[in-house]
């Protein structure tokens, strides 16, 4: 990528929403404009992080007082871009049909502008080189994408949702402004590179403080907890294409946040402030993935776990950070190709699953609860099986995306026993438990989800007349499953595409001990060399297929060898069935012989998870009522009500006193609004003093 | 839980041999009714037939007797009337493979035990039952029951009660076929996996006796399926469940030498 | 009969002393009111039924007589246990008067009389109204051996929010089998309304029979009556403890008492019966006799089967997980059993004293020395502990007839009477092991059954059984269901 690229790119953008404006077709045409646009975004980040030839450009004395404004590219802007453009182009494929979808009530129009826009700010987040560009083009952001999930702006929920968003994005913002401001108080200069430069004169403890401030500013963004209860809100809301973008690349953009301060502004901090983000990190994927397990309306499920796998983003990257400071350079590389890895493919996942929720929306009605859908896979095929590929995915099972990267994370985690500090390797242990029970109820929560959405019988009228999605949403989703897939079979050629981002912060390139030359390696697979390990090596020419977390006593896995044996075994039960094929009888469901069988007697989503909400009900607090209405004798039941509702403990708990407590400073505040002028002019004349007394004490 | 363990062990081993070793059931046990006589004084064979109170007994002009033991239910009411043709045996290999092997005849020579053939059956060693209840009034379920017993514990010779009649070899049928579990008992006959044998338990299901009268009851099931295997009895005991199990898999009395000197 | 008279409407009412039963005639309007006024006063539901009176159909209630808070059983009480209220039905189709609202117990009689009346029956389910909740079906086919019926429960996940139960897969019609047939025929078909109380109801038969033609019954029937009475009674509590014991994955207790079960069973062929007692009762006594030495093989066996009986037991009250499991499972208020006139070791572990043997003796049991067991909660533990308990007094029961039997062989156990040639009506009563059996007959006058009515203590259980889910998990309702231990045979009949 160079800057003219970038241009073009952003132009393509902006061409799009220009199109968008125009029409319907416009908005078609807008929308492949994005796609081509993302694409070539996608390749051209791809080839920065490959050739490891960054950019940097300055715009001179366009503001006055400022500087120079700047753009720049290095492997870790590219990264995010790449991620961008890999989700981006699919789901504006999807978006050319999808958009329709809401016609004729909201505009297809006002949906490609806005998207087209809110694309071309993501473009140039990781891209922008100088305080003001880049809070110019992350508000540009924020705005545009609470417009977006208030699309449907007639419902008061959704505008609520997006008020939220803003409300929350904006402290955020406070919070990593105040650190950006310390930073260029500390270096002199608003540019991001020269604040790099500058890092080793950052004292140890302003370099806490930053580090805080930015980890729990772009937190937000991120949605870690107890920053995260904007994300179930804001996702239900928004259009699912939309949605997908949110959970994957405006999320991400809070996670480019924090790794650009925290390993690209900042001097080396110490081992707790890692351990700090490890348990947060934990926390984050624990709590995501229980609150995902209860909950029954896809969207906010799908938030959910996007929450969960932040937080295993953040276990790895402060796993990085805690391996950093303890001196162990070559595992904490390993743990940041883990955590890059797993935000690809988180992307790739989720913005598969958004775009399954988006058709199952499409076909049924609106959104409905999981418990109102059932046997949309005889009449989705296409969504029900990318659908399924995604959960596959997100679920960790091989060969699938998720795999590789959470069981990288995990092992990185496990290798904490190396660490030299007590209490880290503590942290790291209970971290690696907590994401191990976290990866058991991911399978459970999309086993769960894939089987009330997709399969047995349809629960209402709305999901017996589904019908498949238009094409374009199918090839959308198509390119996504196709790209989890590739993902979860070939990290081992993805894995030194992102050679240079560990080499550049670390400094040190684990690459080369994670991807190791299996066939001819001399440790741990010497047994192959004489078993025709030469042959193989000329066979598959490259570092080998197995992926071993640096040292290679602990352990290695193979996806794609994985997938070769899952294959063989398939084939080989299939030869079998072949050859005893005997007659076939089909026969109904067996249901101990009951005369009617209905969907009112299929497991419900809540059904599924009740003996685990039963088990952790001190974190979910449900709230349980119920009452009976009787006919004539209490012995005759006419009528049953019951609620269990799971209640987030973090609006109650959290946010409402905090809320209370700024309503009741407001008033206070309020006292000193006389309307009086001459009091405001005496305010001003104390400010100027209080000024003026610390210039001078200055 | 030591405890549990230890009354466990000063209990002992308390299950029968059978079909290893002979066993002969408890004094006293009713297995069947014999015709020991070919003739009887043909007022009393009247007399005998309308005692019977499932109508098993039919008394031919020249006094001979022709006894159905699908329809007796053992009450004891024809050897307490003419001990002279009547005999109780204790018996308990009575299950047989043809409804016919069940009509007995006084003086008819006495038939080669059926079943002996083995070869008919499509299983051999293991089988897994699925039991249905069509119309039981509970006693054939507690005999059945028992089989799972330390007693007779049918798991040692590879006999498995099992849940869903997807994974059963074969269908236990007890009790007269009641109208509203005719359709179930369908039911759970189609859900069978073939090969799949029927084995009617009981009196009850073999010929819906004493209740075929009532409107109520379809009849036995023999009406409904097709039963391979039948045990009479009512209820049939444990020990009488066993071997017509074990006539299932095509192995009663297994490694008895005395098996081919048996008479009926 | 002092009680008798206190009720209003004294004028139209038409008092008939029969043994064991209060025959009294009133019209259908002052039937509620009646009914309301003598179980304010203590008496206790049994059973209501149609039945007809030459032509129009008459609809019978059965009600026992409130419980005095000691018998002096052997002194005899004048006062026959049981009253039965006959009020005829006119109209086309006929009205009756609906007892609902004055005992829950009396719907599934109205049902079954709604039915055999011809008329419509409505039986709406309630409307669940809550998010994810599903219907949970099980059955008429089972796993397991176990008898046919259906539950529908109403749940959200494990836990449950209302049962339904489904019963009548197995509904044979044995009231009207026995219709026509002489009583003796009839007795086949008696001993089969519930295999596993073959004997009590065979018994409860045999004395409604007894008492509607007059026959005599001799002592020594009498005492073999209560020894046969008692050998059901222990190997049906060994199954049932068998039967806990599966449900709370207790495998070797499970094991040991069905162990105990089989020997029991296997004593009956030693004394010469059937495994489930069936063939002895007859009208006008038993079959069957015990001679002294079979007398000596009853107490031998007694005193094996007595000490493992009391190792299990108190190895199931140390068994901490199979305590814990019962406790508070399934508990039935005392009121509720009440209401429902729940009977046997479901009512006697709501606190409630009622034991057809001591409150209207029959057989020897008025003159044998026996305690009636009881316990306080009403759950699945007092159930348990009901049991056993009963299982020491049947033991005990056992002895003291067999003494009597081997103290007076003179005895004849049967009597001349075999088939009854006059007509009338009778009621008999016994206490099966699952609790009382009411048995109605009445016999034309040449001595065929008219009408037959067999009130099962199930179908008076299992009526309040579905209010005992609440609050209790899916995986518990095994235990409950374990614990109450139900014929549906003897429901569905």
């Amino acid at each position: 990528m160079s800057y003219p690229a970038l241009q073009i790119i952003l132009l393509l953008f902006g061409l799009g929403a220009i199109s968008g404006a125009l029409g319907r077709w416009g908005a078609r045409i807008g929308f492949f404009l994005i796609a081509a646009a993302s694409g070539a975004l996608a390749v051209s980040a791809a080839l920065v992080l490959l050739t490891g030839a960054g950019w940097r450009v300055e715009i001179r004395e366009l503001i006055p007082f400022y500087g120079p404004l700047s753009l720049r590219i290095d492997s870790l802007s590219a990264f995010f871009e790449l991620v961008t453009g890999v989700v981006g182009l699919p789901i504006a494929i999807y978006s050319i049909r999808y958009a329709e979808t809401y016609e004729p009530r909201y505009s297809s129009r006002t949906l490609c502008v806005l998207y087209g826009l809110v694309m071309a700010a993501l473009a140039l987040i990781p891209a922008a080189n100088d305080l003001l560009s880049f809070m110019t083009v992350w508000e540009a952001m924020v705005l545009l994408a609470c417009a977006l999930v208030a699309f449907e702006h007639r419902d008061a929920k959704r505008a609520h949702a997006a008020l939220v968003m803003l409300a929350m994005s904006e402290g955020g913002v406070a919070l990593f402004l105040t650190g950006f401001l310390i930073l260029w108080r500390l270096s002199g200069s608003p540019l991001f590179d020269v604040m790099a430069a500058h890092r080793a004169h950052v004292a140890p403890v302003a370099a806490i403080i930053c580090f805080f401030l930015a980890f729990f500013g772009f937190g937000v963004k991120a949605g870690i907890v107890p920053l995260h209860i904007w994300l179930p809100a804001a996702h239900p809301a928004a259009p699912s294409n939309l949605s997908a973008l949110l959970s994957t690349v405006i999320v991400d953009m809070g996670v480019y946040g924090v790794f650009r301060v925290l390993i690209g502004m900042l001097p080396l901090t110490p081992w707790w402030s890692g351990a700090v983000v490890v348990a947060i990190g934990a926390l984050t994927a624990l709590t995501g993935i229980l609150y995902a397990l209860v909950d029954t309306n896809l969207k906010s499920l799908l938030a959910y776990s996007t929450v969960e796998n932040i937080g295993i983003i953040f276990t790895g990257f402060g796993a990085a950070l805690v391996f950093r400071a303890a001196r162990l350079d070559a595992l904490a590389g390993l743990a940041l190709i883990a955590s890059l890895l797993h935000i690809l493919s988180h992307a790739v996942c989720k913005g598969l699953l958004f775009a399954g929720a988006g058709a199952v929306r499409d076909a049924v009605g609106h959104d409905r609860d999981m418990d109102d859908l059932g046997g949309l896979i005889r009449r989705m095929p296409w969504t029900a099986a990318t659908f399924l590929i995604g959960a596959l995915g997100i679920a960790a099972i091989p060969p699938f995306s998720g795999y590789i990267s959470e069981w990288m994370t995990l092992e990185t985690l496990l290798q904490g026993v190396h660490a030299p500090i007590a209490g880290a390797r503590v942290t790291l242990g209970l971290a690696g438990a907590a994401l191990a029970l976290t990866a058991g109820l991911a399978i459970t929560c999309f086993v769960r989800t894939f089987g009330t959405c997709f399969l047995a019988h349809p629960r209402t009228q709305a999901a017996a007349g589904a019908r498949e999605a238009p094409v374009a949403m199918g090839i959308g989703s198509g390119l996504l499953a196709i790209a989890v897939i590739l993902l979860g079979l070939l990290p081992a050629y993805v894995v030194p595409v992102l050679r240079s981002l560990p080499a550049q912060f670390i400094g040190a390139d684990a690459t080369d001990q994670i991807v190791i030359p299996i066939f001819t390696h001399p440790g741990k697979f010497a047994a192959l060399l004489p078993l025709g390990g030469r042959l193989g090596h000329a066979l598959f020419r490259g570092p080998g297929q197995v992926i071993v977390p640096v040292t290679p006593d602990s352990a290695s896995t193979s996806p794609l060898y994985l997938a070769g044996m899952i294959g063989l075994f398939l084939l080989i039960a299939w030869l079998i069935l072949r050859v005893l094929n005997r007659p076939r009888r089909i026969t109904p469901l067996w249901t101990g012989a009951m005369s009617h069988f209905t969907a009112r007697n299929e497991y419900t989503a809540t059904g599924y998870v009740h003996a685990l909400q039963l088990m952790f009900k001190g974190i979910y607090q449900a709230r349980r009522e119920m009452n009976v209405e009787h006919r004539a004798t209490p012995y005759a039941v006419d009528r049953i009500r019951f609620r269990n509702q799971a209640v987030s403990p973090f609006e109650e708990r959290l946010y409402l006193p905090l809320l209370r407590g700024l309503q009741r400073l407001a008033v206070w505040a309020q006292r000193f609004q006389s309307g009086n002028v001459s009091l405001y002019i005496l305010y001003i004349l104390i400010l100027f003093l209080i000024i003026l007394l610390i210039h001078g004490a200055g | 839980m030591m405890n549990l363990v230890r009354q466990g062990i000063r209990t002992g081993v308390v299950t029968t041999r059978y079909p290893a070793e002979l066993e002969s059931a408890p004094p006293g046990y009713v297995g069947q009714i014999e015709l020991i006589r070919e003739r009887m004084d043909p007022a009393r064979a009247r007399e005998c037939a309308a005692i019977c109170p499932t109508g098993a007994i039919e008394a031919f002009e020249e006094g001979r007797i022709r006894l159905d033991r699908g329809r007796c239910i053992y009450c004891g009411l024809c050897v307490e009337h003419s001990p002279e043709m009547f005999a109780a045996s204790q018996d308990f290999e009575t299950a047989v493979t043809r409804r016919e092997d069940l009509i007995v005849i006084s003086g008819a020579s006495v038939k080669p035990p059926p079943g002996r053939s083995a070869g008919r059956s499509p299983f051999r060693r293991s089988l897994h039952i699925r039991h249905i209840d069509t119309g039981d009034d509970g006693a054939t379920i507690s005999e059945a029951k028992l089989l799972d017993s330390p007693a007779f514990d049918m798991n040692r010779i590879g006999f498995f009660f099992t849940t869903s009649p997807r994974h059963a070899d074969a269908l236990l049928v007890t009790g007269v076929v009641a109208r509203a579990m005719e359709r179930p008992l369908q039911e759970t006959y189609e859900a069978m996996p073939e090969p799949r044998l029927i084995i009617a338990g009981g009196a009850e299901a073999i010929s819906g006796a004493p209740f075929d009268a009532s409107s109520a009851v379809a009849g036995g099931a023999g009406s409904i399926l097709p039963i391979d295997i039948f045990i009479p009895g009512s209820p049939p005991a444990p020990l009488a469940l066993l071997y017509g199990l074990l006539l299932a898999v095509g192995r009663p009395g297994q490694k008895r030498p005395e098996e081919s000197e048996r008479t009926q | 009969m002092a009680s008798e008279r206190t009720t209003e409407g004294r004028i139209d009412q038409e008092a008939r002393l029969v043994p064991g039963a209060v025959f009294v005639s009133l019209s259908a309007a002052k039937l509620a009111a009646d009914v309301t006024n003598r179980l304010a006063g203590g008496a206790r539901f049994v059973a209501l039924l149609v039945d007809s009176d030459g032509q129009e159909p008459v609809l019978r209630t059965i009600l026992a007589r409130p419980v005095a808070p000691i018998v002096e059983a052997a002194a005899g009480d004048s006062a026959p246990p049981y009253s039965v209220l006959s009020c005829p039905l006119e109209g086309d189709p006929p009205g009756f008067p609906t007892l609902i609202n004055v005992t829950p117990a009396a719907a599934v009689f109205e049902r079954e009389i709604r039915d055999l009346l011809g008329q419509e029956i409505e039986t709406p389910g309630p409307i669940v109204d809550a998010p994810g909740a599903f219907q949970f079906s099980v059955g008429p086919v089972r796993s397991g051996v176990t008898e046919a019926q259906q539950f529908l429960f109403e749940a959200v996940g494990e836990e449950m929010l209302h049962l339904a139960v489904r019963l009548y897969f197995k509904h044979r019609g044995v009231e009207k089998a026995c219709e026509g047939r002489t009583p003796a025929a009839a007795l086949p078909l008696v001993e089969r309304i519930s295999g596993r109380s073959s004997f009590a109801h065979s018994l409860a038969f045999c004395q409604a029979v007894e008492y509607a033609t007059g026959s005599v019954v001799p002592a020594r029937a009498q005492y073999l009556r209560s020894v046969f009475a008692e050998l059901e009674r222990l190997y049906n509590h060994f199954s049932d403890l068998s039967d806990l014991c599966e449900s709370t994955s207790l495998g070797i207790m499970n094991a040991q008492w069905a162990w105990l079960k089989e020997q029991t069973l296997r004593l009956h062929t030693t004394l010469g019966v059937s495994r489930y007692l069936r063939n002895i009762n007859q009208i006008g006594g038993v079959r069957t006799d015990l001679d002294a030495s079979a007398c000596k093989v009853l107490e031998a066996a007694m005193n094996t089967l007595e000490p493992q009986s009391a190792a299990g037991a108190r190895l199931l009250e140390r068994t901490y997980s199979h305590v814990q499991r019962l406790e508070a499972t399934g508990a039935l208020p005392e009121q509720t059993a009440r209401e429902y006139g729940c009977v046997g070791p479901v009512a006697r572990a709501s606190g409630i004293e009622v034991d057809a043997r001591r409150a209207s003796p029959y057989a020897a049991y008025g003159g044998l020395n026996w305690r009636v067991a009881g316990y306080v909660g009403g759950d699945a533990l007092a159930r348990m502990y009901v049991r056993l308990q009963e299982i020491e007094e049947s033991f005990s029961l056992v002895r003291q007839c067999s003494h009597w039997l081997a103290g007076n062989p003179s005895e004849r156990s049967q009597s001349g009477v075999s088939i009854p040639e006059t007509g009338g009506m009778g009621l008999g009563w016994a206490e099966t092991p699952r609790g009382e059996a009411v048995h109605l007959v009445r016999l034309s006058d040449e001595g065929l059954i008219l009408r037959a009515k067999f009130r099962t203590p199930s179908v008076i259980n299992w009526q309040p059984f579905p209010l005992t889910i609440e609050g209790i998990m899916m995986p518990d309702f095994a235990v409950n269901k374990a614990s109450w231990n139900l014929s549906v045979a003897g429901n569905d009949l």
